[in-house]
Order: C-alpha cells, then sequence, then structure tokens
C-alpha cells in the first residue's frame, strides 16, 4: 500500500512536477513496488487519453462577438464613449470580414444590419404609401423633408392634409415622379390590398408619426446613406431581394427577441441581454445566417461598401435611429402581417431595383417634390 | 490538448498597455492569443460548445470592459482564465438542473472515430467531477499549467491544487475504467 506521500510523488512525476532527486525516489519505487508501477502506468495512460482530447476551433462568430464586445478604450479617445466605440468597433470589424477572415458574418454585426435594412423599408413604404392613400404621417410635418421652396415644411404638410388622394390625383409634373406612377410595379404595389393594409395599419401609422422616426427620416446622415450609390447597389442586388422575401428573415423581424434587442441595442446593452441570446439562439436567425440570400449580401460588393459608408456610420451613431428602433411603433411595425406582406409582395421587392423608386424613396429633393406637387394636386 | 499560447507576460502586460492607450490591433492581438484557449476550458469545463461560446464571448467581454482597472503586476493570463473558469461554474451553476450528467453534452465530433471515443469518454467523466476539481483537471490537462499557474489562476494554494487534483484523478479513472474507456 503506497502512503500518501508516495502516491503524490508518482502524480507529480506524470506531472513533471518533481525535483531530481524526487525523480530518483519515484523511480526506485516504481522498479521495487507493483502498486507504484500501476499507478504510474495508470495515470500515464490517464494523461495519453487527454492528449487523444482534440483542441476545438471555436466557431468563427464567436470571434466576432468577442470583437463586437471590445469597447474602444475610454482612455484613448476622452470624448467618445462605449456607444461610439461600440459602433466602430462593429463597423472596423466588419471591414476586417471583408478582407478575407471569414465569409460567416458576426452575429452582432448582421443585426444592426437588418436594422438599417428594415428601417429603409419601412420609410419606402411611408413615402409612396403617401401618395396612395393619402394619410397624413408626420413625418413629413415638421419641415425638414418637406421644407423648400419658401414654405416651411410645417406649413407645406399643414395644407397637404386636406383630403384622402386618389389614383387619378397623382398627376405629378416632376417627370421622374411623374415616370414612377407610370409604373406597373409601382402601380401594382399601391393598388394591392397588402400595401393598403401596411397603410392603414396603425402601428405604421405610429411609427410615422413619431418624433424618433421624422427625426431619422431627416437626419443628414440618413440622407446621405440613402442617396449613395453603394446603397442603391444594395438596394437593386438580387441577394438583398431574395433577403427580404425571405421567411428566416421575415420570421427575425417579427420576432419578440429581435425586438428586444433593438431596444436593447440602443440602450447598449445588447451583448448582456437575454434577448440578445434568444435571437442568437433563434431558428430564425440562424436560418437568415445560413440562407444563401444573406450570405450573397455579405459578399455584396456594394454591401460591403456600404459598411464602410461613412454615412452608414453615422446613421448607426444617429440618436434618432436608436431612438426608433427602441420605441414601440417600430416594434409594432416589425411584427405586423401586414408590413411582413408587404416586404413579401413580389411588386415591392421589383421595385428594389427600380431605379426611380429608390430614388424617391431616399432622395430628399425627390421627396420635396413628390410633396410639392402633391399640394399642387390639393390646391 | 489545448493550445494553449505561451505565457508570456511582458507581451501580455504590453498589449495591454497599448490597448489602453487606444491601440486597437493591440486589443485583437490579446484576442488572438487567448481566444482559442478560452473557448476550449469553457468547453471542458461545461460539455456545451454553445454554452463555452456563451461564456469566451461573456469572458472577453467583461475583461475588455475591465481593462482599465487591470492591476499590471498580475498576470493577465492568470486574469483571464480566472475569468473563464469563474464564468464557467456561473453557467454550470446555473444549468445544473437542465445538464444531465449522463451524457447531455454536445461536443462535436472531429477527425477519426478513435479521437471522437476519446472526446466522449474523457468529456463524460469530466462532467462527473466536481466542477472545482474539474476546474483543476483541465487547467492541468488542456492547458498544460503547472501545479503554481493553476493555483494562482484559481486563488488557491498549491497544497489545494494538488489535492483536488489528485483526487480527481482518481475518480477520472474510476469512472474511464467503469465506462469501459
Amino acid at each position: 500500500m503506497l502512503t500518501p506521500h508516495e502516491q503524490e510523488l508518482i502524480h507529480r512525476e506524470v506531472d513533471g512536477e518533481t525535483t531530481p532527486q524526487e525523480r530518483v525516489e519515484v523511480q526506485k519505487l516504481v522498479e521495487t513496488r507493483p502498486e507504484a508501477l500501476a499507478l504510474m502506468t495508470s495515470l500515464r495512460a490517464l494523461d495519453a487519453l487527454f492528449r487523444e482530447v482534440p483542441d476545438r476551433a471555436p466557431p468563427p462568430r464567436v470571434m466576432q462577438l468577442i470583437h463586437n464586445a471590445m469597447p474602444l478604450n475610454s482612455r484613448a479617445s476622452p470624448g467618445a464613449g462605449r456607444t461610439q466605440g461600440t459602433m466602430q468597433t462593429i463597423t472596423s470589424w466588419a471591414i476586417q470580414q471583408w478582407n478575407g477572415v471569414t465569409n460567416l458574418m458576426g452575429e452582432s454585426m448582421s443585426t444592426k444590419k437588418v436594422l438599417i435594412i428594415a428601417t429603409t423599408a419601412v420609410a419606402a413604404i411611408a413615402i409612396i404609401g403617401q401618395a396612395v392613400v393619402g394619410y397624413s404621417p408626420s413625418v413629413f410635418d415638421a419641415g425638414t423633408i418637406g421644407a423648400g421652396d419658401g414654405m416651411s415644411g410645417v406649413q407645406q404638410a399643414g395644407r397637404y392634409k386636406g383630403r384622402p388622394m386618389s389614383e387619378d390625383d397623382v398627376t405629378l409634373s416632376n417627370p421622374e415622379i411623374h415616370a414612377l406612377f407610370q409604373n406597373d410595379q409601382v402601380l401594382r404595389l399601391v393598388k394591392s390590398e397588402v400595401f393598403r393594409e401596411a397603410m392603414r395599419d396603425n402601428a405604421f401609422r405610429e411609427l410615422q408619426s413619431s418624433e424618433a422616426f421624422h427625426q431619422l427620416m431627416s437626419s443628414e446622415a440618413y440622407r446621405l446613406l440613402m442617396s449613395s450609390e453603394a446603397y442603391q447597389q444594395l438596394m437593386s442586388s438580387e441577394a438583398y431581394q431574395q433577403l427580404m422575401s425571405s421567411e428566416a428573415y421575415q420570421q427575425l423581424m417579427a420576432s419578440e427577441a429581435f425586438r428586444e434587442v433593438t431596444a436593447n441595442e440602443a440602450n447598449q446593452q445588447l451583448l448582456a441581454s437575454d434577448a440578445y441570446r434568444a435571437v442568437m439562439a433563434s431558428d430564425a436567425y440562424r436560418d437568415v445566417m445560413k440562407s444563401d440570400a444573406y450570405r450573397a449580401v455579405m459578399k455584396n460588393e456594394a454591401y460591403r461598401a456600404v459598411m464602410k459608408n461613412e454615412a452608414y456610420r453615422a446613421v448607426m451613431k444617429n440618436e434618432a435611429y436608436r431612438a426608433v428602433m427602441k420605441s414601440d411603433a417600430y416594434r409594432a411595425v416589425m411584427k405586423s402581417d401586414a408590413y411582413r406582406a408587404v416586404m413579401a409582395n413580389d411588386a415591392y421587392r421589383q421595385l428594389q431595383s427600380n431605379d426611380l423608386f429608390r430614388a424617391v424613396s431616399r432622395s430628399q429633393s425627390l421627396s420635396e417634390a413628390f410633396l410639392n406637387q402633391a399640394m399642387r394636386v390639393q390646391q | 490538448m489545448v493550445k494553449a499560447p505561451a505565457v508570456n507576460d511582458d507581451l501580455d502586460r504590453a498589449l495591454v498597455r497599448r490597448y489602453l492607450d487606444g491601440e486597437r490591433a493591440a486589443g485583437d492581438e490579446l484576442v488572438n492569443r487567448f481566444h482559442r484557449s478560452v473557448f476550449n476550458v469553457a468547453l471542458r469545463m461545461l460539455g456545451n460548445v454553445q454554452d463555452a461560446e456563451d461564456v469566451t464571448q461573456t469572458t472577453f467581454g467583461n475583461a475588455f470592459a475591465a481593462l482599465d482597472s487591470y492591476d499590471p503586476k498580475y498576470r493577465f493570463f492568470s486574469w483571464i482564465y480566472r475569468m473563464t473558469v469563474n464564468e464557467s461554474l456561473n453557467t454550470w451553476k446555473r444549468r445544473k438542473n437542465l445538464v444531465s450528467l449522463d451524457g447531455s453534452f454536445d461536443v462535436p465530433a472531429a477527425g477519426g472515430a478513435s479521437e471522437s471515443e476519446a472526446e466522449d469518454s474523457v468529456q463524460r467523466a469530466l462532467l462527473k467531477l466536481k466542477p472545482d476539481d474539474r476546474a483543476v483537471v483541465v487547467l492541468r490537462h488542456f492547458v498544460s499549467f503547472s501545479y503554481e499557474e493553476i493555483a494562482d489562476v484559481l486563488e488557491v494554494p498549491v497544497g489545494t491544487v494538488k489535492s483536488r487534483l489528485f483526487t480527481a484523478r482518481d475518480r477520472l479513472r474510476e469512472s474511464l475504467v467503469a465506462a469501459g474507456a
């Protein structure tokens, strides 16, 4: 029977923790005591078994999540808070992805991507819906978009609020807008029940009436992003359209967990939130991540350009954008059947690649022209 | 066996200092140095890939959030592995009612069948250990830390490390023999 000291010596020998003198002592033990040899052999076998266990490479997304969680240090940039650091971190990490680190984009990163895409989609629907249903969301009320021609936006919008517009009313003199309404896809969309349903949707109206949404729509950063060439190309890409219309994407946008994340993200509590983990673990999210459409968007040159776009970065830092993300109205839109139906509408999807549609939905000048024309109709 | 980064305290301290001075690449290098071994420690502690991912993410998130308060007189690797073990233990406590000791872990197979069998056997035996003992075994056998380094990470005396390790090995051998490994 080995004493505790003798057993410890053998353990330490296996671990390489013995002194030269102790090694001699262990050697004698093993040579003279069968139980010592048995213990030594057993421990060596155990050690060998551990060595057979392979080293696992963590999934690429783990690395990305770590980077997402890495704030820029406040000492380095005293004026920059954690919020700004996180945004910059995410953006810079996205750029690294494009340099070939991995083809699979990070999960937090992609959450932000779908947010901006979804917000843009809401804005596009709002603008085109203005012409058809004719209600007057206050996104145009406070004047930034509608301001011009020596008349404040508030005044213009007030005049515009006169009555609902019919299709016949839309006799737009601006050639681009006129052409837009000659477009079959536009007409198909605006005549569709799903679109009208979206326009009637209370959640949608509330979102457009919210101050946060208005501020986002009228922010310079948002406008710059919408008008950037890269963003335009992305909007018209086949991959983007497929992603937008995919069931997985729509389920993700409608999920409670995703909406929780959007709110938490705005509060910069994303990584610590249970909601974030719920999104990461959701089938819808994983389906989006695995979808060919998503991967195609990730590899899309235009998308990469958007990620590097200063305007995009500015939007992501924009307080109004964050406020929209955490607004109840936005959440309600994301989960509304009407919104999802529009996203899946063939005509809407085709419109994403229509130059004129995109121009109206993103351009300040065309938005102004649209409103001006609409007001002339009322006069 | 985890390919743990070679202990290089001077390098780690320099990277921390550079990161705190605003050099983001230094933070990236710290992550690159440790993320794989941190993940593997968490994986062996928990036997669950998803939990290991969460622990890895949380560990680095906490580390970078607290890096301002990191005292360079302490070894960085001890600090990061201590966080890893503590986070793993916290996760284990949260999940212990959900994890079946007889095999609900989901470590994926990689490579040949013999590798997978060894991994399965070892992981199952590890999960039968008390968490504190498991931590010692993982740091010794998967990260190849010395007794002193393990004591440093776990903030316990070297004697406690040896006691836990030797006891745990006896139990491991019994489990593995019983399982026919």
